[in-house]
């Protein structure tokens, strides 16, 4: 008895950790929190080959065809994009989206098994509303397309539509026909060749759209469900969905938003699917969609269906997606979106945390451009635009345009007495989570430094409490013969405030003063004891003293810093040939090894010890590796589209396990771009990062009119890194 | 000593700044250098007949790269050549043959019998910095050099093998010994060299440029003794010099230069 208990325990707690195990591989509860996707398993052979390789078996089997030379230089342009675009951190490998997509391809073409297994499908991580495809078999899927989708079928249809563009070569096709194009000056004129190399691309486009409906009608999905397909596509530049914006969002019971930051009537959504698409690649959607009209009226839909794979796990997948595109929308600064997508998110998540720091960074990093003072002040960096501008509300359509005319309209103290708001509340919340709680902290610091705000700017009592103490105090001032001519002046402006809704942000803290917590920060903030606070770590960056003399300046350059990671380096050579500027693949990728090399052999020279997040020597165990290498990518294209300002880097929060991991928070980047014209132009940078602070601890470019030779790379290789090795004498 | 001590403070001060890169950590090089020109007026150390050669001086340099893009170098520079003057010195001749002495301008010819023009040799000093462009790295790159040459010229003649002008039979040869037959000058140039410097396998340093060098002290006495002067005030050591320091400015103004070098340390 005692045995057959103990075994049906053993069953019951293994079919719980079953269960548990495998909710964490298919997929996540959105309730509470939100882990970013991250490649998993194996990695495909395809990520560990050289572009060279590849290319080379590419050009072998165009060997003895027409026009072999474009197209050798076809393939190895195209291998040295895709093997960028695979090892660059964007392409997800086995991660749920993925595995979702091609099971949906498994469905499209599970009549044609030769065709399925030439195909290589994943999903990118990117906003835009987009898949594309490489004559090579491979297709992507982009994150800001799976948010917007309907149906399953719709997703079929987009992916029979990239397909088309394998079978039929259309990348090749377009290459060679636009050189066509561009050496036939006597048959076009300047304008005339653009519009005629948009025409064929146009073609292509209408052909794959026709064999793509052909593919759907060979598979079981729905053919009627294709029309949103191009709605999907026309209405692509709009969020993934559309919900009133409430100001209640931001609201409590003392912080009550003016009505005149809020649009009354947002403009109508009034997409044109009949636009002039003479300079476009695509035709225009009324055409797309006016080509297969005819047949999808016809199609027979009895055994059909919108779902083949299953409805639950895309919803799931395009909960995700929706889910990523926060952060993505973070990533690619556009910060309105971010708020608006985690608005809608929240109504349904409202205790997801991951959500709630979405909102908040955005928020702090408007806050942040707004008040226009906070700026990195160490080795200036060129990279991005300064600063953030909201888009002009005008040019905003649908539900979203409120926010935009929100954010817009608000002051930087304004918005950043908001971003307090929500973001202390948040964190409260949360009380576990450290990344709001600095936030928090920054946020007070920004609010003091920034905007000049201090606690006596903020009212302890209510509008209504000092209604009434108004009215006393008139009563008072009656029966009193003296009144000073200060606590006058103080009772004007009051009255002025209490029955306006102007200067919203003095009762914007009514409840919060209340809170012990709150008033011992902002304390704390306004005697100078916090700093802006780095995101997902308790490093509190210290205050830059602003030295002039020029020894200072020339001291500072030298780091010390113990070890670094090394990024894959950047290297491209550009020959001209014949008036045409054309990149020499196999050299470039050969050169970025062996800076990577130099980089190594210097950094052993100067007793810097350094870690190397290359993807050059991947094998296809490496999935931590790579996925470190996405992380590091990620943060580095935010930082870049950051500039010179102080805004918070989204990834920053993941960096502390990457940190530790690495043993070290700096991170160098190098690279050349050597061009050949009449005379070599040699570009050589380095760059080196504080992955915890954002800070640009070192920026060098080198010009010079040179060929890139070895011993002119070495010498500034060695010379960036000894800034980076040596400490100031 | 205050001029050691001065010496050596300041060269000290140029290397207490040396937290530079240098090439791998490497900053001294140690080289030699043939600067070369194209004769196109001068003779040469072994013939009085004017055709064209090339002018060519061996240096020996050692840099140390002191700043980012700057090098400071020393070298020493040996040459050989032979000068002749056309013209002919001009010297005051006491014929003593008559009872009073009579004092005649002459024009005097070197004509030595083993045909060899005045020798000179020259050995200079130079001090200097190099400048690497914009974008480099010391020691790599496009330079210009900016450097003070100290030349120390050795001239040696024959003092037995002048005729006068108007000679027209050997026995008319002055039998008058002139000058002392070697005479020892120096003279100060400044030179701009723009070159172009590589390094190959990580050790081995290449070096080519142009030189142009202008001794200013030479210039100046050309024009006060040739333009503006009495040549026949001037002693035959003043026309040695300033036609030695003519030779050397033909040679030293213009010159090309290869040059290989190892970076030791």
């Amino acid at each position: 008895m005692n045995a057959y208990f103990v075994n049906s325990l053993k069953r019951i707690f293994s079919l719980i950790l079953i269960v548990s195990l495998s909710a964490n591989v298919y997929g996540q509860s959105f309730e509470n929190d939100y882990k970013p996707l991250t490649s998993v398993g194996p990695l495909p052979e395809e990520f560990v080959r050289t572009a060279k390789e590849m290319a080379q078996e590419d050009m072998q089997l165009v060997e003895n065809e027409e026009n072999r030379t474009a197209k050798q230089q076809f393939a190895m342009r195209n291998n040295y994009f895709l093997k960028n675009l695979l090892l660059g951190g964007n392409v997800l490998v086995n991660d749920p989206l993925t595995k979702y997509v091609n099971k949906v391809v498994d469905q499209l073409l599970i009549g044609n098994p030769s065709l399925r297994s030439q195909l290589h499908v994943y999903v990118t991580k990117s906003p835009d509303v987009n898949a594309y495809a490489f004559d090579k078999g491979f297709v992507f899927v982009n994150v800001g397309l799976l948010a917007q989708l309907e149906n399953e079928a719709q997703l079929a249809y987009i992916l029979a539509h990239e397909i088309t563009h394998v079978m039929k070569k259309h990348s090749v096709s377009l290459y060679l026909e636009n050189i066509k194009i561009d050496n036939g000056s006597e048959r076009y004129e300047r304008d005339e060749r653009t519009l005629e190399k948009y025409r064929f691309s146009k073609e292509q486009e209408s052909e794959a759209d026709i064999e793509g409906l052909k593919m759907i009608k060979q598979s079981n999905y729905s053919v009627k469900a294709l029309s949103g397909a191009f709605d999907v596509l026309q209405y692509s530049y709009l969020p993934f969905e559309i919900m009133d914006f409430n100001k209640s969002f931001f609201e409590d019971e003392h912080l009550i938003l003016p009505d005149t930051l809020f649009l009354k009537k947002t403009s109508e959504i009034k997409s044109n699917d009949d636009y002039d698409d003479t300079k476009s690649t695509h035709p225009n959607i009324r055409k797309r969609r006016g080509a297969i009209e005819a047949d999808l009226k016809a199609a027979d839909e009895s055994t059909r269906k919108k779902f083949l794979v299953s409805e639950e796990e895309f919803k799931t997948v395009r909960e995700t997606a929706r889910f990523e595109l926060c952060r993505l929308y973070m990533i690619e600064r556009d910060y309105v979106n971010a708020v608006y997508a985690g608005y809608i998110l929240l109504q349904k998540y409202p205790n997801n945390v991951y959500l709630n720091k979405m909102v908040s960074k955005s928020l702090y990093n408007i806050a942040v451009n707004k008040s226009g003072k906070s700026s990195r002040s160490s080795s200036s960096f060129g990279g991005g635009k300064s600063r953030f501008t909201i888009t002009d509300h005008e040019k905003i359509e649908g539900a979203s345009q409120r926010l935009y005319y929100m954010l817009d309209q608000m002051t930087a103290t304004e918005l950043n007495v908001v971003a307090l708001s929500f973001t202390f509340k948040a964190a409260r919340k949360h009380p576990s989570d450290k990344t709001l709680s600095n936030i928090t902290d920054s946020l007070f610091s920004e609010l003091v430094n920034s905007n000049s705000m201090y606690l006596n700017n903020f009212s302890k009592l209510s509008k209504a409490e000092m209604k009434n103490i108004d009215t006393m105090k008139t009563v008072a001032a009656v029966e009193e013969v003296e009144e000073s001519k200060y606590s006058k002046i103080k009772r004007e402006q009051a009255k002025v405030e209490i029955t306006t809704d102007e200067n919203f942000t003095r009762y914007a803290f009514v409840g919060l003063l209340k809170d012990e917590d709150f008033v011992r920060r902002f304390t704390e903030a306004s005697r100078g004891l916090t700093q802006k606070a780095a995101v997902g770590n308790d490093y509190v960056a210290s205050k830059k003293s602003g030295s002039s003399s020029k020894k200072k300046k020339s001291e500072s350059e030298f780091l010390g810093i113990d070890k670094v990671a090394f990024v894959d380096p950047f290297y491209m050579k550009v020959k001209n040939k014949g008036g045409q500027e054309l990149v020499d693949f196999f050299e470039s990728e050969k050169k970025e090894g062996s800076l990577l090399n130099l980089q190594n052999s210097c950094a052993d020279k100067l007793n810097l010890s350094y870690v190397n997040l290359s993807t050059k020597d991947l094998t296809t165990s490496d999935i931590e590796k790579y996925n470190n290498n996405a992380l590091i990518n990620e943060w580095l294209t935010e930082r870049f589209k950051h500039g010179n300002t102080n805004e918070m880097i989204t990834s920053s929060e993941d960096m502390a396990q990457l940190i530790q991991k690495l043993g070290t928070k700096y991170i160098a980047w190098g690279g050349v771009y050597n061009n050949k014209t009449r005379r070599y132009h040699n570009t050589y940078f380095f760059m080196v990062f504080d992955l915890e602070t954002g800070e640009t601890k070192r920026y060098e470019t080198r010009y010079t009119t040179e060929k890139d030779n070895k011993d002119l790379i070495t010498a500034f290789t060695y010379n960036s890194l000894m800034y980076v090795a040596k400490s100031p004498k | 000593m205050k001029k050691v001590l001065i010496f050596t403070l300041f060269f000290q001060g140029l290397f207490l700044n040396a937290q530079v890169a240098g090439y791998m950590g490497k900053r001294m090089t140690i080289g030699y250098s043939n600067y070369f020109s194209p004769s196109f007026y001068g003779r040469s150390a072994n013939s009085t007949v004017r055709s064209l050669g090339m002018n060519t001086v061996n240096c020996f340099n050692v840099e140390y790269t002191i700043g980012k893009r700057t090098n400071f170098c020393v070298g020493g520079q040996f040459g050989k050549t032979g000068f002749v003057k056309e013209g002919g010195f001009n010297y005051k001749y006491y014929d003593s043959t008559y009872s009073d002495p009579v004092q005649t301008d002459v024009t005097l010819h070197y004509l030595p019998k083993n045909g060899l023009p005045m020798q000179m040799r020259s050995l200079n000093f130079s001090v200097g910095f190099k400048f690497f462009r914009s974008g480099y790295i010391a020691p790599v790159g496009a330079y210009t050099k900016v450097e003070l040459l100290l030349f120390m010229n050795r001239v040696t003649y024959d003092p037995l093998a002048f005729y006068a002008n108007t000679a027209r039979y050997e026995e008319e040869r002055i039998k008058t010994r002139i000058g002392t037959g070697t005479y020892n000058f120096k003279s100060l140039a400044i030179a701009a060299t723009f070159g172009r410097q590589r390094i190959l396998f990580d050790r081995l340093v290449l070096d080519a440029g142009i030189r142009l060098a202008v001794s200013p002290n030479m210039v100046l006495n050309f024009i006060s003794t040739e333009v503006f002067g009495d040549g026949y005030n001037s002693t035959m050591e003043e026309q040695i010099r300033l036609n030695s320091n003519t030779r050397l400015f033909t040679a030293q103004l213009f010159n090309f230069h290869l040059g290989i070098g190892f970076l030791a340390f």
